[in-house]
């Protein structure tokens, strides 16, 4: 796992997810290929598309130029997925595995 | 001479040849056609998803009208100008194909972007609610793939996993594309009334 896409995970998108009590999953993480899932309250969130689009994306995006980038949303975890946040209170550092 | 002559030499031509069973008893021959008529009779009883991919419907462009895997505007909350399905002159048909038609529940969106030209790209997973409408039951957690010719690609772009949780009418149909067998769909808004229409029509 890249060094650069565990910081962004830790310091940009993991906050971001878990500031909305949503949990984070990540299913795969290389400079190939990423893929998160949320679940919990930010998956059905009406303004997730922008948080993902425009702020979870682009930061990826430039720690790995060339990954193929997904996220999925919902009840069903990708199977080997880790969850990186779950529902904390803010003052709780996110668990790191 | 008609072909039906012709067929009927032909057998003839074929019984008459040297007969390759003659080493076999008759016990063990008849052992034999009574296993391969059991396996015969076996294998014609598979489902319709199980259907060969060489059998499956080629997805053509007037499957692809019917079948254009996109969700009805009115299950993203927008109001739709178009008629409601039933008034469709394509409904017969969307019925008349499908596998299956059962009401579904949207429980995963996956939203795939690819680096290079920015394509998007969905897989929805739904899980069957309830009894089957018609046809055959759908298969749990069923991935669904709206790609790039989907005329529903823009709204699930804007609403994305806010559809999680949706419920709707979905009509799935199997067809084979190159030497595959690709699964395409249509979801309508549920109703009592749709489906009371679909199965007035099988």
């Amino acid at each position: 796992m890249s060094d650069s896409l565990s910081e962004v995970l830790s310091q940009v998108v993991g906050p971001l997810i878990a500031e909305d009590s949503g949990e984070l999953f990540v299913a795969k993480l290389d400079a190939k290929e990423i893929h998160l899932h949320l679940r919990g309250s930010f998956s059905g969130c009406p303004g997730n598309q922008l948080v993902i689009q425009h702020l979870v994306e682009p930061a990826l995006r430039r720690a790995a130029p060339n990954a193929v980038i997904t996220v999925s949303s919902g009840e069903l975890i990708p199977e080997g997925a880790v969850q990186w946040t779950r529902v904390q209170s803010p003052s709780a550092p996110p668990p790191r595995k | 001479m008609d072909t039906g002559a012709i067929a009927l030499r032909a057998t003839a031509a074929k019984v008459s040849a040297p007969v390759p069973l003659r080493p076999i008893s008759r016990p063990k021959f008849l052992l034999a056609l009574v296993t391969l008529m059991l396996a015969a009779a076996c294998g014609g009883a598979e489902s319709p998803s199980e259907t060969p991919v060489d059998e499956l419907p080629p997805y053509t462009a007037a499957e692809a009208a019917l079948y254009n895997d996109s969700l009805a505007p009115e299950i993203f909350g927008v109001e739709s100008l178009g008629k409601p399905p039933t008034a469709k002159e394509t409904f017969a048909d969307l019925v008349g194909k499908a596998d299956s038609v059962a009401r579904a529940r949207l429980t995963t969106v996956t939203r795939t972007k690819t680096p290079i030209d920015g394509r998007v790209r969905y897989v929805l997973v739904v899980e069957p609610m309830g009894e089957t409408i018609v046809g055959e039951p759908l298969s749990p957690n069923l991935e669904l793939t709206v790609g790039l010719g989907s005329p529903s690609l823009s709204l699930l772009h804007s609403m994305d996993a806010e559809m999680v949780g949706s419920k709707f009418i979905l009509f799935v149909k199997r067809y084979r594309a190159h030497g595959e067998s690709v699964l395409h769909f249509r979801a309508e808004v549920d109703s009592a009334s749709l489906a009371d229409a679909v199965r007035k029509l099988r």
